[in-house]
C-alpha cells in the first residue's frame, strides 16, 4: 500500500503544481496592499519562458519582458477585484516621462489689415478671445511671448509681453491703433502672410496667426483665377518648408462681433454689423503642437472654438495600438496569437450563412489629429466585404478596453479568409466647404455669407495640398487585420 | 494541461466556446490565457473523485455483500453527484462579476453543461477501469463486479 500513497501522492502533487496562473499568484502577492521587488520577481519567472503570442504582447518589450508593464497589466487586474493597490504599490515605481521638446517661445501676429478694424471696434467677442488665449500661454508656458501686427510687413513688436503688456495690447486693439501701425491696410495677401509668418517658425518659435483670411482679389481681377493662384502659391510655400520642418499647422475657427468695414471680392468697402468668423493658426513643429494642445490653452479660450481642422506631415501611416475584442461578435473565432495577433478559426453566426462579427479597440491617443478626427466614419476607407462602425470609448475605467479610444465593429455577410486593411484618410471636414463663399458681394444682410470667408476653401485646399503627398497621400493610419 | 480534455466537450456542443475558452484561464483583461486554470482543476476534481469512489468501492468497502453490479451503478450514482456538484460549485463560485472576462458570454447552464460533461467523463472512465480485469482482481470480493452482471 505504501507504494500506492506514494504514487498518488506524487499524482496529487503533480496535479495541482499545474493549477497556479499569473493572475492567481499576482492576487496572492497582493494581499498585503503591495507588490515588491522579490514578488514582481516571482511574477516575472512565471512569465518567462512562455511561448504564448499573447502574453508576449502583454508583457514583452522588444524580446525581454518590461516589468512596467506587467505593473501595468496588474493595476488593472487588481482593479476587477477591487483590491486597493495602485501602481504607486507596485515595484518598480512609475517614472514619468520625460520631453525632448525643448523650450519655445510664442510669436502672436495679429493681422491689422482694414478688414480687421470690425472685429476690435468696441468691446467684442474677438477682443475677449485673443486676450484669453495670450492669457492661457502666459500661465501655461514658460517662453517668451512677442506680440505682433502684421500685414505687408511686421507693422509693431511688443516683445516678451508680461501680464501688463498683454494687458496693454488688448486695450490698445482699436481701430484707430490698426491704423496707427501703418503698412499696406488696403488688401491682404495671404500668401506673403504665411510666407511671413512660416520664415519666423521653428524649433524655438511657434507662430500664432489670427486673421479673418479674406482674400482681396481686387477690381478687374478674375476672381476664381486669384484665388486657384494663391491656393497654389501657399501650397508651394509651405511645401518648401515641409522638405526641412516638421511642420503642423492646427487652425481654429471662432466667431465675433464685427461692425466696420467688409472688402469684397473687388475690394469694395462694404459696411456691416453682425457676427463673423475669424481663424487663428497655430504653426509650428509636430511636438509643439501636440504640447499646446494637450495643455488645453486651446479648449479653454474663454469664447469657444467652432471648429478646429489640424495638418500635419507624417513619413509613414501610423500603426495605432489596437486589441481585437471577444465582446460585440457574432459568430465566433480564436486568436491564436493573442489579442492583436490573427483571428483564426472563425465561425459564422449560425454555421453557413456567413454572417459573422468582431470588435476591435484602437488606441488613437497618440495622434495629432484628436479624437474627433476618429470618430468621423468619413476619414475611414476599408474593404468592401465588411461594413464598420466606430464608436468612442467613453467608459476609462473599464480594465478590457483600459488605454484605448475607439470600438469599430466589423460585420460580414459573407466570411471568407482575407487580409482586412482598414485606413483613416485625412479628408477636408464638411465645414469648410460649408463656411467658403465664392462671391461675397452681396454679404450685406445675407444672413447666410455673413458665416462665410470668401475663398476660404481654395486656401485651406492649399494647405491641405502641401501637406498630403505621395506615397501616402492623405493615408493617416492603417489598421491589418488577419482573417484566416 | 487539462483543455485539450474540455475542448471534447464544447465539440459536442455540451457548453460554448467562451465557457471553454473560461475554463482554459482567460484573464479578467480577456487579453491572455494567465487567468485561474479551470480547466486543470476540474479535470483534478473529476480524477479524485472518480478514483476516490472506485478505490472505496472495491479496495477500502471489498464487501462480499456489496459486489453486485447494481451496486456498481448505486456507487455511480454517489460519484455522478460528487462529480456534478463539485464542477458546478467550482464554476458557480467563478462566474462572479469581476471574476470572469465579461466579454466572454458565460451563463449558468454553460456550467451545468460543463459538470454534466464531468458526469459523463466520470461514468465512462468508471466504466472503462473497472472493465479491465487486473484492476478488478486488486479486490478481494469484487473481480466480477462491473457496470453490468458478468454471469
Amino acid at each position: 500500500m505504501n507504494k500506492y500513497n506514494a504514487g498518488l501522492t506524487f499524482i496529487i502533487l503533480f496535479l495541482f503544481s499545474c493549477g497556479h496562473s499569473f493572475q492567481d499568484d499576482a492576487l496572492e502577492a497582493a494581499s498585503d496592499g503591495k507588490i515588491t521587488k522579490a514578488e514582481m520577481a516571482e511574477l516575472v519567472t512565471s512569465i518567462q519562458g512562455e511561448n504564448d503570442p499573447a502574453q508576449q504582447q502583454l508583457f514583452y518589450t522588444n524580446g525581454k519582458i518590461d516589468t512596467a508593464k506587467v505593473a501595468d497589466y496588474l493595476v488593472g487586474l487588481f482593479k476587477t477585484q477591487e483590491l486597493k493597490v495602485h501602481r504607486t504599490d507596485i515595484w518598480p515605481a512609475p517614472t514619468t516621462a520625460k520631453s525632448n521638446l525643448a523650450p519655445f517661445n510664442f510669436n502672436i501676429f495679429l493681422e491689422n489689415s482694414g478688414s480687421m478694424d470690425g472685429y476690435v471696434a468696441g468691446s467684442t467677442r474677438f477682443k475677449d478671445a485673443v486676450y484669453s488665449l495670450l492669457g492661457n500661454i502666459s500661465n501655461t508656458f514658460n517662453g517668451k511671448l512677442n506680440l505682433n501686427y502684421i500685414n505687408s510687413k511686421i507693422t509693431f513688436s511688443q516683445p516678451n509681453a508680461d501680464a501688463n503688456g498683454i494687458r496693454e495690447f488688448i486695450q490698445n486693439l482699436t481701430p484707430a491703433t490698426f491704423k496707427a501701425k501703418g503698412g499696406v491696410r488696403e488688401s491682404s495677401d495671404i500668401r506673403d502672410l504665411l510666407h511671413q509668418v512660416i520664415d519666423k517658425t521653428d524649433n524655438g518659435n511657434v507662430s500664432i496667426l489670427i486673421s479673418d483670411f479674406v482674400f482681396s482679389p481686387g477690381k478687374k481681377v478674375n476672381a476664381h483665377n486669384y484665388l486657384v493662384n494663391q491656393s497654389i502659391g501657399i501650397k508651394i510655400e509651405l511645401a518648401e518648408k515641409l522638405k526641412t520642418y516638421s511642420l503642423a499647422i492646427e487652425v481654429i475657427q471662432m466667431n465675433s462681433q464685427f461692425n466696420g468695414k467688409y472688402f469684397d471680392l473687388n475690394n469694395t468697402p462694404i459696411p456691416i454689423n453682425g457676427d463673423r468668423p475669424y481663424y487663428v493658426w497655430f504653426i509650428g513643429n509636430q511636438a509643439q503642437l501636440v504640447a499646446i494642445r494637450n495643455s488645453g490653452i486651446i479648449d479653454n479660450i474663454k469664447t469657444g472654438v467652432e471648429h478646429n481642422l489640424i495638418f500635419c506631415a507624417q513619413p509613414a501611416p501610423l500603426n495605432e495600438p489596437f486589441k481585437i475584442l471577444y465582446s460585440g461578435k457574432n459568430g465566433d473565432f480564436q486568436l491564436a496569437g493573442g489579442t492583436t495577433g490573427d483571428i483564426s478559426e472563425p465561425v459564422p453566426a449560425d454555421g453557413t450563412s456567413g454572417d459573422f462579427a468582431f470588435e476591435v479597440a484602437t488606441n488613437n491617443s497618440g495622434d495629432i489629429r484628436g479624437l474627433d478626427f476618429y470618430d468621423d466614419m468619413n476619414n475611414y476607407t476599408h474593404d468592401g466585404n465588411y461594413q464598420i462602425a466606430v464608436s468612442r470609448i467613453g467608459d476609462t475605467s473599464d480594465v478590457i478596453t483600459k488605454g484605448y479610444t475607439h470600438r469599430i465593429h466589423f460585420s460580414t455577410k459573407s466570411l471568407r479568409k482575407q487580409n482586412l486593411t482598414v485606413l483613416t484618410r485625412m479628408t477636408m471636414p464638411g465645414w469648410v466647404l460649408a463656411c467658403t463663399s465664392d462671391d461675397d458681394r452681396q454679404i450685406k444682410g445675407d444672413s447666410a455669407q455673413m458665416k462665410k470667408t470668401f475663398g476660404l476653401q481654395f486656401l485651406l485646399q492649399g494647405v491641405y495640398d502641401a501637406f498630403y503627398v505621395a506615397p501616402h497621400n492623405n493615408i493617416v493610419s492603417q489598421l491589418k487585420i488577419n482573417i484566416k | 494541461m487539462f483543455n485539450w480534455l474540455y475542448q471534447i466537450g464544447e465539440g459536442m456542443q455540451m457548453y460554448s466556446r467562451d465557457m471553454f475558452k473560461h475554463l482554459c484561464g482567460m484573464d479578467v483583461t480577456c487579453s491572455a490565457f494567465i487567468g485561474t486554470p479551470y480547466a486543470t482543476y476540474l479535470a483534478i476534481g473529476l480524477g479524485a473523485i472518480t478514483l476516490g469512489v472506485l478505490a472505496l468501492h472495491y479496495y477500502v468497502l471489498d464487501s462480499p455483500s456489496f459486489n453486485r453490479y447494481y451496486h456498481w451503478w448505486l456507487m455511480a450514482l454517489i460519484m455522478a453527484i460528487l462529480n456534478f456538484a463539485v464542477a458546478y460549485g467550482i464554476l458557480h463560485a467563478s462566474i462572479h462579476p469581476g471574476g470572469y472576462c465579461k466579454d466572454l458570454h458565460i451563463t449558468n447552464s454553460g456550467a451545468i453543461g460543463v459538470a454534466l460533461f464531468n458526469v459523463l467523463t466520470g461514468l465512462i472512465v468508471s466504466i472503462v477501469l473497472t472493465w479491465i480485469p487486473p484492476l478488478r482482481r486488486l479486490s478481494t470480493n469484487n473481480t466480477y463486479t462491473t457496470f453490468i452482471p458478468l454471469n
